[in-house]
């Protein structure tokens, strides 16, 4: 999608109409939008959006935490009192003009309004229409009218991942902030489509529903009424675990969130800062070795295995029997002493007798050899027999072989858990001398902290209670499943819709089951990219990696492993949010146009540099709307001049509240 | 080569209302559920069954049986010559070796017996995990 | 989803891919119709109904060819 031109009307600051050429080259991406707070630069973003998503926009403006608005608001007061003054009503539109794929359209939005005065005598617009009109513009030049619905936006950048790419500061700062993970999970579930799988399991799920109270309802006979009944109450208590399951995942995902504002606070509180850190050391060491995927989760999986092998030391004394018996028959020449089949084979290739004399096919030396190899050969119990001797040897062999490597690894395992148990003690010390720092705010913290890891606890208890109850009541249901199976096939139609019942639930069960690698592999993906464009953006901070994690908490580790997020500095850290925003935006691949406004109002001045430098890269359209001098400065200027395209700046008349811009 | 034991296309079979529930207690793939799952795989679970059935001198013969997996599963180098001494165990015969079908059979036997003392083993101690009274079984 | 003159993103190839492993025809023929369907209402509206219709559908068949 390629942004050509807005053409705004009685929006905002904007009395009749103003235009701003977007289009932009490969060598020139950006389009810079230069103008002082309140000036009507964040209208133009507003203008944007809105001519792109229309009434989902303002649901948006009204939902907004900072500054609730309604669209009406947005009428230009001039126009409105020229209005009144002329006892006429007064438009407002924004058209877009865009590419995509190759066709050229234009969305208008418009609303019209009537001046009218409220209880106050404040003279304010009422709405009387409200209009949207998709067009497409020919090659010929012809503009056919085309239908605006949520179905042509989702083609080209759905409304619920468009806060990607068209964003502001906040957005920045509140992705580097701890504890955003929800926030960094919701833009990978938005952007790579693990909503739809998620709904696509969901709707079947429900279809299965239907067909199977279709189903009991045509059950006939007291058996088949009766497991019909109980399927059906286990189902439910199933999807009511499941629910529970999500909330008791959402809360541990709060809980977490809250762990790390309050771990942020307190490493910030200067007296505490060194044990923080060194408890920040110690709790990773110990995830390291305790934690989902650590190293003991690891040493386990490797136990079990060589375990399986070594357990056959307990058929010892049956396979000591069964060689000492095939030896004994050897030894008697039951079985051959030697493999001298082959032997015999290689003589007869090689055209040569054992003594060493050559002979030909066909003559005496060659048929007695051949007439041998034969007998050999019908000797085939005793040759599976000496070969099972070699097997009975060679397995003896791997199963000590394994039982060595049991023992090296129950010995490392045990040493594991004995470090585990001394990082536990030493972070229960640190939190001891914590305690005893002599600080108010500082024990105010702590306390919250500690009902927070508390409360951690007890949600992790409550959520394996729950996840034990699941399998149990899976359990069940695979056991009524085939009792009512059984008692179904009975009746022609309750089969008919067991069978739909059961296509429609083992399709959303795989939907189930794709989801979860889908979801590892997308997050995988962002990570991937994230760490490439975090070093981009901060080629400073190489000593660092970055990690997104399987709770989709975006981190940064040091060359230990340690975690770092908070060394990093405040413009490092906002880099971090940048480069995740930059990952996603390359992952959905739909390469649309980046439109920020303010992108450096929150930032540290020592990374404008950096971005600015590297920001016309990372699409192939970037529209910027900056403040003069705070973000438009020395620096920006030198980096972003060469790749704009066009450079506007808002002239803004004070005592009309009008703005202009001109194109600089 | 020829083998001496090809277990290919034998279906292995377990006792379907004492035995499997067992098999589906003490079985997980999951490599994260190693430690209270002491067997990643069915035939792994039956091996050792097999064995020790084998040891403590319990044979018994199966009810209504269960298919749980197929003889291509068995490792040659290690399953299939343990398999073999447990078949010979029972008849004391060489003869029975050349025949896959009845080692199949003798091993089903002889893990039908050894699959409730095993249980018991790993889970009848609560103090260690299931995957813990398994490697004290074997380290004895 | 991607329209048929969109080529795929990595990630819709991906998806595609870990529906190519799931063996059944059957049931693989149902995600990627619902999938699809997902992807054109993603914004709302979901017909329900067309779920109905394409379990149903591949139901029929099976039941054909047990007839």
């Amino acid at each position: 999608m390629h942004l050509e031109r807005i053409e705004i009307q009685n929006f905002a600051s904007y009395f009749k109409e103003h235009s701003i050429d977007l289009a932009c080259t490969s060598d020139k991406p950006v389009v810079i939008v230069l103008g002082g707070t309140g000036e009507g630069k964040t209208s133009i973003f507003d203008a944007i959006n809105w001519a792109l998503y229309g009434t989902e926009y303002e649901r948006d403006l009204i939902n907004r935490r900072m500054r609730k608005r309604q669209i009406i608001d947005y009428v230009n007061e001039t126009a409105l009192r020229d209005a009144e003054s002329k006892k006429l009503s007064v438009e407002m539109s924004c058209t877009l003009y865009f590419e995509h794929g190759g066709v050229h359209y234009y969305i208008n939005q418009a609303l019209v309004a009537e001046p009218t005065r409220d209880s106050d005598g404040t003279l304010i617009p009422r709405q009387k229409d409200r209009t949207t009109a998709l067009y497409e513009i020919t090659p010929s030049g012809n503009h056919k009218r085309k239908q605006y619905d949520a179905i042509f936006l989702d083609e080209i950048l759905p409304n619920n991942v468009k806060d990607y790419f068209l964003f502001d500061s906040d957005r920045i700062y509140n992705l580097s902030s701890p504890g955003a993970s929800q926030e960094v999970r919701e833009a990978i579930f938005r952007v790579v489509d693990l909503e739809l799988i998620k709904n696509a399991e969901k709707h079947l799920s429900e279809i299965a529903t239907e067909f199977r109270r279709a189903a009991d309802r045509e059950a006939k006979g007291e058996e088949l009424t009766k497991v019909s009944a109980d399927y059906e109450e286990a189902w439910e208590n199933l999807y009511a675990l499941k629910e529970q399951e999500e909330i008791l995942k959402e809360e541990e995902q709060a809980i977490k969130t809250q762990i790390s504002k309050y771990e942020a606070k307190l490493e910030n509180l200067p007296d505490s800062r060194e044990l923080q850190g060194q408890r920040s050391v110690l709790l990773n060491q110990l995830e390291q070795v305790a934690g989902e995927g650590g190293q003991i989760e690891l040493l386990l999986g490797d136990i079990r295995e060589e375990a399986t092998t070594a357990a056959l030391k307990l058929a010892a004394d049956p396979l000591l029997n069964l060689v000492t018996e095939l030896d004994s028959r050897r030894q008697k020449g039951l079985i051959p002493k030697k493999v001298s089949q082959k032997l015999l084979e290689d003589l007869l290739e090689l055209n040569t007798c054992i003594c060493g004399t050559k002979f030909e096919d066909g003559d005496q030396i060659h048929s007695t050899l051949c007439a041998r190899l034969e007998a050999e050969r019908g000797k085939t119990s005793g040759q599976g027999q000496l070969e099972l001797l070699y097997q009975l040897s060679t397995a003896s062999e791997f199963v000590n072989d394994a039982i060595g490597d049991l023992n090296k690894k129950d010995k490392e395992y045990h040493r594991l858990t004995d470090l585990r148990i001394e990082l536990d003690l030493a972070i229960k010390q640190l939190d001891a001398e914590l305690d005893n720092l002599p600080l108010e705010d500082y024990g105010a913290l702590t306390s919250e902290l500690r009902e927070r890891r508390n409360a951690q606890i007890t949600n992790a208890r409550k959520l394996q209670q729950v996840a034990d109850r699941i399998v149990d009541c899976e359990k069940q249901i695979k056991a009524l499943e085939k009792q009512r199976e059984n008692l179904g096939k009975k009746q022609k139609k309750v089969r008919g819709l067991q069978l739909r019942e059961s296509l429609a639930q083992n399709a959303a069960k795989k939907f189930e089951e794709i989801y979860k690698v889908f979801a590892e592999d997308s997050r995988q993906a962002v990570e991937k990219l994230t760490k490439q464009e975090f070093h981009q953006f901060v080629q400073s901070a190489s000593a660092y990696e970055v990690a997104l994690s399987k709770d989709y908490e975006l981190q940064v580790l040091d060359s230990l492993g340690n975690r770092a997020l908070q060394r990093l500095s405040m413009g490092q850290s906002q880099c971090l949010s940048l480069a995740f925003i930059t990952a996603i935006s390359r992952v959905s691949e739909k390469n649309p146009p980046l439109v920020i406004d303010m992108p450096f109002g929150r930032l540290d001045r020592g990374v404008h540099d950096q971005i600015s430098n590297r920001l016309p890269k990372i699409a192939s359209q970037i529209i910027l709307f900056l403040i003069p001098e705070i973000e438009w400065n020395e620096v920006t200027e030198k980096n972003l001049k060469p790749k704009a395209r066009h450079i506007y700046d808002i002239e803004f008349d004070e005592e009309n509240r009008e703005s202009t811009l001109v194109k600089i | 080569m020829m083998k001496i034991l090809n277990l290919t296309g034998i279906s292995v079979y377990v006792e379907e209302n004492k035995a499997h529930p067992i098999y589906e207690e003490l079985t997980s793939r999951s490599r994260k559920k190693a430690e209270d799952f002491p067997f990643a795989t069915m035939k792994d679970l039956f091996m050792v069954a097999a064995c020790v059935g084998a040891q403590n001198d319990r044979y018994d013969k199966l009810g209504k049986r269960k298919d749980i997996f197929s003889g291509e599963v068995f490792n040659p180098k290690t399953d299939v010559p343990v398999l073999a001494a447990l078949a010979f165990h029972r008849t004391k015969d060489v003869e029975t070796l050349a025949d896959p079908k009845q080692v199949i059979d003798i091993s089903q036997c002889w893990a039908n017996g050894g699959i409730h003392i095993l249980r018991d083993v790993l889970l009848g101690n609560p103090g260690l995990s299931p995957l813990y009274n398994f490697v004290e079984l074997i380290q004895e | 989803m991607a329209s048929k003159t969109q080529k795929m993103t990595k990630s819709q190839q991906r998806l595609f891919d870990l529906f190519k492993e799931v063996e059944d025809e059957d049931l693989r023929e149902i995600m990627i119709e619902v999938v699809f369907l997902e992807g054109k209402h993603r914004s709302g509206n979901f017909p329900r109904k067309k779920v109905r219709d394409i379990v149903d559908a591949v139901a029929k068949l099976q039941e054909l060819k047990e007839d």
